[in-house]
């Protein structure tokens, strides 16, 4: 893996879930919210790193807002016509967010602690959504197997995580 | 009793027990606090979870994959010129009629430059219609923020036009059977050469389309990719007062105006709205003739200030304090000698009708203000750059303005080398005590020579402390690097405008020669401090690529802007009285904990006004200065305490085009800051406007408000 690929790949761990949350204040649905996530990723890319990098993260959420007026303007001239979509007040980019959840900027690499089923189970839950039956049966294991696993590797995240904040 | 990591706790927060479990998981947390604690922190860990991995809150998997692949391209930047201008520009002993014949037809070294690089061996080909032109292995160094490979190739000469060229980047060196990238382009149809027109650039616009172009050469059709680029600009939110550090305000000024003619050209040319990155406030107001008071002939200081208030159309509570600075008045007999160096794109893409043609008018109208006393060269840069006409009086209009006249487009834009040799034919030429500039006039393609934009910066900025300034001028469209032009002007001492219409070149080149040839002071600095018990918090509107550290005021070593002869400022402050609420727009909204309180708002004082509101203070040089002079006075804000609403036309002129370009980058913190109130505004603070200008203006306001 190539160090910018690594770089690239440690800024969506720490701020996808935050970035989201940004760009959705500006689009109403998940998959406009993608694309403008997606859209700032590639921009920060045909930027040379070593100007950038100072100005992160800060940057990613100002061209994402950007992109985001950008975006809600150019559908109202091709709709022609006066739209109910508004522009979500302007605000600083939200600094806060990474101040305050360093537990969820360092998750990702948390999880990847983890073994191999165990990040599989976790993915499952939380990002398809299945229950610990459905899981159980495309895992061909019990459902208190899962649930144990579940336990187990919540656990682990969890103590993983306070030592990294220490 | 359950034990403390009993899996049904776990179950129970994921809503995954039966009934029965349920109720013994409740039952055991009554009864055991560790049971209880032991909920809460799982609880945690599940929210954690699902903010950080469900589907809803990140991106899907294509789009990951999609943006995870443009990273393991390799960024490949061409940059090149042609090796006799660097040993001309380095030997400053060769005679300048003897370099006018050495540009042609001559080797063209080829740097090209790999990002993302981690292999050790590399290696690149370099072809020219398809043919293989020659090959080389890369230095590769490897820095903290990834591996740069430089590549340096000597081509027989610059590509010409529709010419196809090519670049396979191979790792291993030797081993040439799978090149890991191939980009290819036309220099005519797509300037590939820029400092940011990468060649990969285009191969990811192509991939996004779905294509991946691989091994041929492919034109990219112009018209569908806008090269335009702007640095983001990151709004000013409120700043509190009683924040640490934020009581203070420290920014350069600036009397750019080329974003407002950008503006106009988008709304009244192409009838969109522009790129928010394109609206800088501040050079949408500075656009304007203000009736400020000049300092005399005999005045101390070069320039005089003035700070008015007023209350704030968008918001009824606050106040605007308008900080407003006006050059002295340097008249056509009074100006001193110029030494002017012209250094004009003439690359392809400078062909169309609103560049080159457009250009040799507007400089044809400069060129009429000078006579004897003044010197001009004209160097342009293109696939090679040249000395056109050396120095020669500004009395000799005939022979100059045939110079200007032979101009013709063509080839690809080398423009590093170009600047190099203009500032160099501008130090031979040096007039001391005169006015010493290099203008450069380019559609913004502006490709660097020099191995990084760094190294041009240093150039600049080395030239500007040795006297020679630079003005910047911007024609054409869809290829503007607005951020590259900005940047050349900030730290070659100079200005930057936009020039869209003969009318706005009669602007900078007849009614403000003196403005833009003479510069009267230089780092210009502004300081404010808020009075804490009259201020809750302010901002500054517009010049949010102008801030700087408070520490940089009283740094002379730090640059900021220039002002030219009879040129004009104006400043806009958003003030919050203390009392007042704080509009929420600055304050951080966290989507994770929104249910935190704000502030109850203090009770309403009527003690504003009573006190100086701010101490401004100002930092400026003299033109060939190194140090500065202070000036500092305290404000106060009288006008509510003696019962006057309002403030001069001129003042709230300034404020309605700030709320045209609040409008514009989608500030919409107040439903008071409407289409129709701004221009209302703007309509009675029009005055008499013999220029139009204004008038102009509403209409644009008008057609924006259309357009959203």
């Amino acid at each position: 893996m190539s160090t910018r690929e690594q770089w690239i790949r440690l800024l969506l761990d720490q701020h996808e879930p935050f970035l989201m949350a940004w760009a959705r204040r500006f689009v109403q649905d998940t998959d406009q919210a993608r694309d403008l996530v997606q859209e700032t990723f590639l921009r920060l890319l045909q930027q040379p790193r070593a100007s950038v990098e100072s100005k992160l993260p800060d940057w990613l959420y100002t061209v994402c807002r950007n992109l985001a007026i950008d975006r809600i303007r150019k559908e109202k001239r091709m709709k022609q016509q006066d739209s109910t979509v508004e522009i979500a007040s302007t605000c600083e980019p939200p600094e806060t967010h990474v101040t305050q959840h360093e537990s969820l900027r360092s998750l990702h690499s948390a999880i990847s602690t983890l073994s191999e089923r165990d990040q599989k189970v976790v993915r499952m839950k939380y990002t398809d959504g299945l229950s610990y039956k459905a899981i159980a049966e495309q895992t061909n294991m019990t459902v208190s197997n899962v649930g144990v696993i579940l336990h187990k590797a919540m656990q682990h995240l969890r103590s993983e995580l306070q030592g990294s904040q220490l | 009793m359950i034990p403390i990591d009993d899996p049904r706790l776990t179950a129970y927060v994921l809503g995954e027990c039966s009934e029965e479990e349920r109720a013994l998981v409740e039952q055991a947390s009554f009864e055991q606090a560790e049971i209880a604690e032991e909920i809460v922190s799982i609880r945690e860990m599940h929210g954690l979870l699902h903010a950080g991995l469900h589907k809803e809150n990140i991106l899907d998997s294509s789009r990951r994959t999609t943006v995870l692949e443009a990273a393991q391209q390799r960024k490949i930047t061409w940059l090149y010129w042609a090796g006799p201008v660097i040993a001309a520009s380095i030997c400053a002993s060769i005679a300048i009629p003897l370099m006018e014949n050495t540009y042609v037809e001559k080797p063209a070294v080829n740097i090209v430059q790999v990002d993302g690089v981690d292999e050790k061996r590399q290696s690149i080909k370099y072809k020219r219609k398809g043919i293989e032109v020659e090959e080389s292995e890369a230095a590769v160094s490897t820095t903290e923020t990834g591996g740069v490979a430089q590549f340096m190739t000597v081509g027989r000469s610059a590509p010409s036009k529709k010419e196809p060229v090519s670049v396979e980047y191979h790792i291993g060196g030797g081993d040439y059977n799978e090149p890991i990238v191939m980009a290819d382009g036309l220099p005519s149809q797509a300037p590939v050469y820029g400092l940011h027109d990468t060649i990969v650039e285009e191969r990811k616009e192509s991939s996004l389309r779905g294509s991946v172009i691989h091994g041929e050469s492919v034109p990219v059709p112009e018209q569908n990719i806008s090269r335009e680029s702007y640095d983001p600009i990151y709004d000013t939110p409120f700043k509190k007062v009683t924040d640490k550090g934020n009581d203070v305000s420290t920014f350069s000024i600036d009397v750019d105006t080329a974003s407002y003619s950008n503006v106009r050209r988008y709304l009244q040319q192409n009838h969109q709205l522009p790129p928010v990155d394109a609206v800088r406030i501040e050079e949408m107001i500075n656009a304007f003739d203000y009736v400020y008071t000049a300092p005399e002939a005999d005045d101390k200081h070069p320039f005089k200030y003035n700070v008015s208030f007023r209350d704030c159309p968008w918001n009824k509570h606050n106040r605007m304090a308008r900080v407003a600075l006006k050059g002295k008045i340097v008249s056509a007999e009074q100006r001193p000698s110029c030494n002017l160096v012209f250094l004009i794109d003439v690359s392809g893409s400078m062909q169309k009708r609103n560049k080159l043609p457009l250009l040799k008018k507007a400089f044809g109208l400069l060129l009429e203000q000078l006579d004897e006393r003044d010197s001009v060269a004209l160097v342009t840069y293109a696939g090679s750059s040249g000395l056109v006409l050396p120095p020669t009086s500004g009395a000799e209009q005939a022979t100059i303005l045939a110079a200007f006249d032979r101009l013709s487009a063509g080839g690809s834009t080398n423009g590093g080398a170009g600047i190099q040799l203009a500032y160099h034919v501008a130090q031979q030429a040096f007039i001391s005590d005169g006015s010493n500039r290099v203008i450069l006039a380019t559609d913004g393609d502006f490709n660097v020579g020099i191995t990084d934009k760094e190294e041009l910066v240093t150039l600049l900025k080395k030239r500007a402390a040795q006297g020679v300034f630079l003005n910047v001028f911007g024609f054409g469209m869809g290829n503007t690097k607005d951020d590259m032009m900005e940047r050349l002007s900030n730290n070659g001492n100079g200005t930057y405008a936009y020039i869209d219409s003969i009318r706005e070149a009669r602007k900078h080149m007849v009614e403000q020669f003196t403005g833009t040839l003479v510069t009267i002071a230089k780092d210009v600095k502004i300081q404010t401090f808020f009075n804490p018990e009259q201020i809750a918090a302010w901002r500054l509107i517009g010049y949010e690529n102008r801030r700087l550290a408070a520490r940089d005021f009283n740094d002379d070593s730090k640059d900021a802007g220039e002002i030219g002869a009879g040129h004009a400022v104006t400043a806009l402050y958003e003030i919050v009285p203390l009392g007042s609420d704080i509009p929420t727009t600055g304050v951080d909204e966290n989507p994770f904990t929104s249910n935190e309180k704000q502030e109850e708002p203090l009770v309403r004082v009527s003690t504003y006004g009573t006190q100086p509101a701010f101490q401004l203070r100002l930092r400026y040089k003299t033109p060939q200065g190194t140090i500065s002079t202070l000036l500092e006075e305290e404000q106060t804000d009288r006008r509510i305490v003696l019962g006057f609403p309002r403030a001069d036309s001129e003042s709230d002129w300034a404020i309605a085009v700030a709320g045209f370009g609040l409008l514009l980058r989608g500030d919409q913190q107040n439903k008071s800051l409407t289409w129709e109130s701004i221009i209302n505004m703007a309509r009675s603070a029009r005055g008499p406007d013999p220029k139009g200008e204004r008038s102009e203006c509403i209409r644009l306001m008008e057609i924006a408000r259309d357009l959203q």
